[in-house]
């Protein structure tokens, strides 16, 4: 068992100079306010025990988390703690000093009873057959740390639960099966089945879908007039032969030249098979000579029609202008008597004119000879102007003469030159309506020769003036629907034998739809048959043995930890039954058992505290009381016979929060106890407490009064 | 499994329900085993381990079977204790189960460490008897192909005609 000595500490944390503690008696207490550099001390003792054992979130320690060792305000750093120890059973004396290299790094030195000083590794081996346990066990047993005592004070008993298994040392069973559990494998097994499941789904949607494809094609090729056991490889090839050979008999028949169409071997082929025999049978149904015949008779046809059309056009338009004109000349004379009538007309109109240019010379002198004698002229109205002959009345005579006779001749011949002149014009009318009449008739007489000559042509005949042009074109239109009829007859019969080979090559291709379909489905047993689907085969059996091996794990932590935490709780019952019920000192519990279960559902720890009458104290227990437990099972483990720890000392930080006076005054007997055992490294700012134990611990005290603490020289200690 | 055999199940299931289809499915695997050459087989329709197969070279399965959609099985108490009782007789538990699924397989399992309850069936991948598993998979779409068609007309009564006549032992409630 090893016990302190002496502490030597430069520059760690709170620490700047160098500051010498002897451990040279039983109980050594540290008292002083917060943050005066007690911590610090007992930090100290750990981290030369147990270097970069005591940081970091392994410790379970909160505050351990980012613990700087250096002190803040020196620089360079330079950290360096010694611990001398002695081994009660050997006697044996030995000083451990760490000394901190970076914030990874440190060098550990022993130096033996001898003074031989031990290095690294060396170093390392000798600290580890020393101590013999772990920073663990040092925490449950030696070191009581407020955070595991302030754990317990939780009602929840799960948390409960987690901060008993670490007071006992036992929660690296606990962290890892929440490790293990956290992986969540069962759920990822789920998962992976769940994610198969749904790729067999959509397969599974997929497979619906050509399933009812499936069927309507077969129910298509029932229609069709396929039967079951033609639905296959073989049927499909078969139809395909058949069609070919229909094909050739066809081409050999209406004799045409088959392309080099082949009947492939395997049913995937067939469609390029079919839609070269479509192409040949397309090509058939227009080139077959029927086909062409027809054709040729189609358009003569078109021909006679549209020339019979247009003779009865033209020869009832002929007919009318003949008759039209035939009408003019019966009703107004053919170009001849017109022409006479022209001719008579302009004769009168000449005749007409002569006389009335007689009629006119005498006229000027009438009227020369009026208007000499009204012109004033001292001449007697009765003396004629041009003999000088006296005449009587000869101006009224004149005048007379000119009114009566002249001017009204002159007006009755203009009249009648008027008249004859309209006359003539209509008469010229008429033979321009004449001309125009015969030209128009003679125009439909060209056109008939033009049209017979078409016609002649196109019945490969000459059209004889004798010959009747329609019934002609009626006969040879008779002849063609004659012709017609017996070639649609024909043309039909050898559709039919083409319509029958195109319909089997449906079938053919209706077959391969089906071959097709059956095919994808059968992609499915493929797909079980792929390498990939054999690897996840064998993933998903790994998995499921994964699965086992950590539930098979999972079991066996938990049952370590159970026995464990069994062994541990039988030894130091009775020690924690003992120390509890000294500091609780609850007057309705006369004893306390702690069982220990395992929970069926989280396969961990179950601890329960029961009272003398088995009944379960947790709803009972007040805070101070579940401190009592902490401190209980902290002092118990650190005292227990059971307990092979070789730690000759316990280190107790602060250990009177949530305590009353009168646990307080407990606690300090149960400490003057459990120093028989221990040496006791106690620190307290508690005043109540510092009497306490200065008044009621009956072993010898060195007292560390830690008065002050500046930032450049660290804590002020004074040893009383 | 085939596709085929898939399909075949599945009609099978959709006209008996699931109760029927079971026991169905328990006599085709015993055709199966018959078919595997094993000589000694009992099928049982009532109380008891479904199906004894015993080979001519020593092997001796004792096999409780189920079948489901979903993806766990209930294994009761009575289930292992039936099995234990086998086992004690020298047979190898085992359970077989089939999950009727497209990509399903018979999983023989060995059930010596199988504890009752709710099981996942991957979970039971881990007991797998891997060679008897491959020689049965085939035989078994087999026996399907064999006697779906008769199984559908006349479903428990054909197949313990078709087993008796094979020699299988039969015994019904």
């Amino acid at each position: 068992m090893i016990t302190l000595k002496g502490l030597k500490v430069k520059g760690f944390r709170a620490y700047m100079e160098g500051k010498e503690f002897a451990f040279d008696n039983p109980v050594i207490l540290l008292f002083g306010e917060n943050h005066r550099g007690k911590s610090s001390t007992l930090n100290a003792i750990e981290w030369c025990l147990f270097g970069n054992e005591c940081m970091g979130t392994r410790t379970g320690i909160r505050e351990r988390i980012d613990w700087e060792i250096p002190n803040r305000n020196m620089y360079p750093p330079n950290v360096s703690v010694e611990l001398e120890l002695e081994d009660k059973a050997t006697g044996d004396k030995l000083t451990i000093s760490r000394r901190w290299v970076s914030a990874r790094k440190d060098e550990l030195k022993v130096t033996l009873r001898d003074g031989q000083s031990l290095k690294g590794q060396e170093a390392k081996e000798k600290l580890a057959q020393l101590l013999k346990s772990s920073f663990r066990d040092f925490l449950t047993t030696v070191y009581q740390h407020q955070e595991a005592i302030r754990a317990v004070l939780t009602q929840e008993p799960r948390e409960r639960n987690d901060a008993i298994d670490r007071l006992l040392g036992l929660s690296d069973y606990r962290n890892v099966l929440t490790g293990m559990e956290a992986a969540r494998l069962s759920a990822e097994q789920k998962k992976i089945g769940d994610n198969f499941d749904s790729f067999t789904g959509e397969i599974e949607v997929a497979l619906r879908t050509r399933d009812h494809d499936l069927k309507d094609k077969r129910d298509t090729a029932g229609q069709k007039g396929l039967r079951e056991d033609q639905l296959n490889e073989v049927g499909a090839l078969k139809i395909g032969k058949e069609a070919k050979g229909q094909l050739n008999q066809f081409a050999s028949e209406v004799g045409l030249s088959l392309v080099d169409l082949q009947v492939p071997e395997q049913w995937k082929k067939l469609p390029q098979f079919q839609e070269v025999a479509n192409g040949e049978i397309k090509r058939f149904r227009s080139e077959m000579p029927d086909v062409k015949k027809q054709r040729d008779l189609f358009d003569l046809r078109s021909k006679i029609t549209e020339l019979t059309q247009k003779y009865k056009q033209k020869r009832q338009y002929r007919d009318s202008t003949g008759a039209k004109f035939e009408d003019f000349v019966r009703q107004k004379g053919d170009h001849k008597s017109i022409g006479d009538k022209i001719k008579e007309m302009q004769n009168r109109i000449d005749s007409k004119e002569k006389e009335l240019r007689e009629v006119n010379a005498k006229a000027p002198l009438v009227r020369d000879a009026i208007e000499y004698l009204t012109s004033g002229i001292r001449i007697s109205e009765n003396r004629c102007p041009v003999c000088g002959n006296e005449a009587p009345d000869l101006l009224e005579h004149l005048k007379r003469e000119w009114e009566q006779e002249i001017e009204n001749q002159v007006r009755e011949i203009q009249k009648q030159i008027k008249n004859l002149k309209i006359q003539l014009k209509q008469f010229e009318g008429l033979d321009e309506e004449y001309c125009k009449l015969k030209e128009s008739f003679e125009s439909t007489n060209k056109e008939m020769e033009k049209i017979n000559k078409q016609i002649g042509e196109a019945l490969d005949r000459e059209i004889a003036d004798k010959d009747d042009p329609q019934v002609l074109l009626d006969n040879e239109l008779g002849r063609i629907e004659k012709e017609f009829k017996k070639l649609e007859q024909a043309v039909k019969s050898k559709q039919e034998t083409l319509d029958k080979v195109s319909i089997l090559l449906e079938q053919m291709l209706l077959i391969v739809d089906i071959l097709n379909l059956e095919e994808k489905k059968k992609v499915v047993e493929q797909i079980q048959q792929s390498l990939e689907y054999q690897r996840m085969e064998e993933l998903r059996d790994q998995m499921a043995i994964l699965v086992n091996d950590v539930d098979k794990i999972k079991g066996a932590i938990s049952e370590a930890s159970h026995e464990e935490a069994q062994q541990k709780v039988s030894s130091a019952g009775k020690v924690i039954d003992n120390y509890f019920r000294q500091i609780a000192h609850n007057p309705s519990v006369s004893k306390i058992e702690f069982w220990v279960s395992v929970d069926s559902r989280t396969a961990r720890n179950s601890y329960e505290f029961k009272d003398q009458n088995g009944k379960d104290l947790a709803p009972i227990l007040s805070q101070g009381d579940l401190n009592a437990m902490a401190l209980s099972i902290f002092l118990g483990m650190a005292c227990s016979k059971g307990a092979t720890q070789p730690f000759g000392f316990v280190i107790l930080d602060d250990p009177s929060q949530s305590l009353g006076s009168e646990h307080k005054e407990k606690l300090v007997e149960v400490l003057d106890d459990v120093v028989n055992e221990r040496m006791i490294i106690l620190a307290s700012m508690d005043k109540e407490l510092q009497d306490l134990a200065l008044s009621k611990i009956t072993k010898a005290k060195t007292k560390y009064i830690f008065s002050d603490w500046a930032p450049e020289r660290g804590p002020e200690v004074r040893k009383e | 499994m085939k596709t085929e055999t898939y399909e075949r199940l599945k009609s099978l299931h959709d006209k008996y329900g699931p109760q029927e289809f079971g026991k169905l499915c328990q006599k085709f695997l015993a055709i199966t085993f018959q078919m595997a050459g094993y000589s000694r087989i009992v099928e049982r329709g009532v109380q008891g381990v479904d199906i004894d197969a015993a080979g001519e070279s020593g092997e001796k399965y004792a096999i409780e079977v189920k079948t489901t959609v979903t993806k766990s099985i209930n294994f009761e108490q009575k289930d292992v204790d039936g099995l234990q009782k086998r086992k004690e007789d020298g047979y190898q538990p085992v359970l077989a189960v089939l999950r009727l699924d497209r990509f399903s397989e018979w999983i023989l399992a060995r059930a010596d460490e199988i504890k009752a309850g709710s099981l996942y069936i991957d979970s039971l991948r881990v007991y797998r008897l891997h060679e008897l598993e491959g020689c049965t998979r085939p035989l078994f779409d087999k026996a399907i192909g064999n006697h779906f068609h008769r199984t559908m007309q006349e479903a428990q009564r054909y197949l313990d005609n078709f087993l008796r006549q094979k020699g299988v032992e039969v015994r019904r409630p």
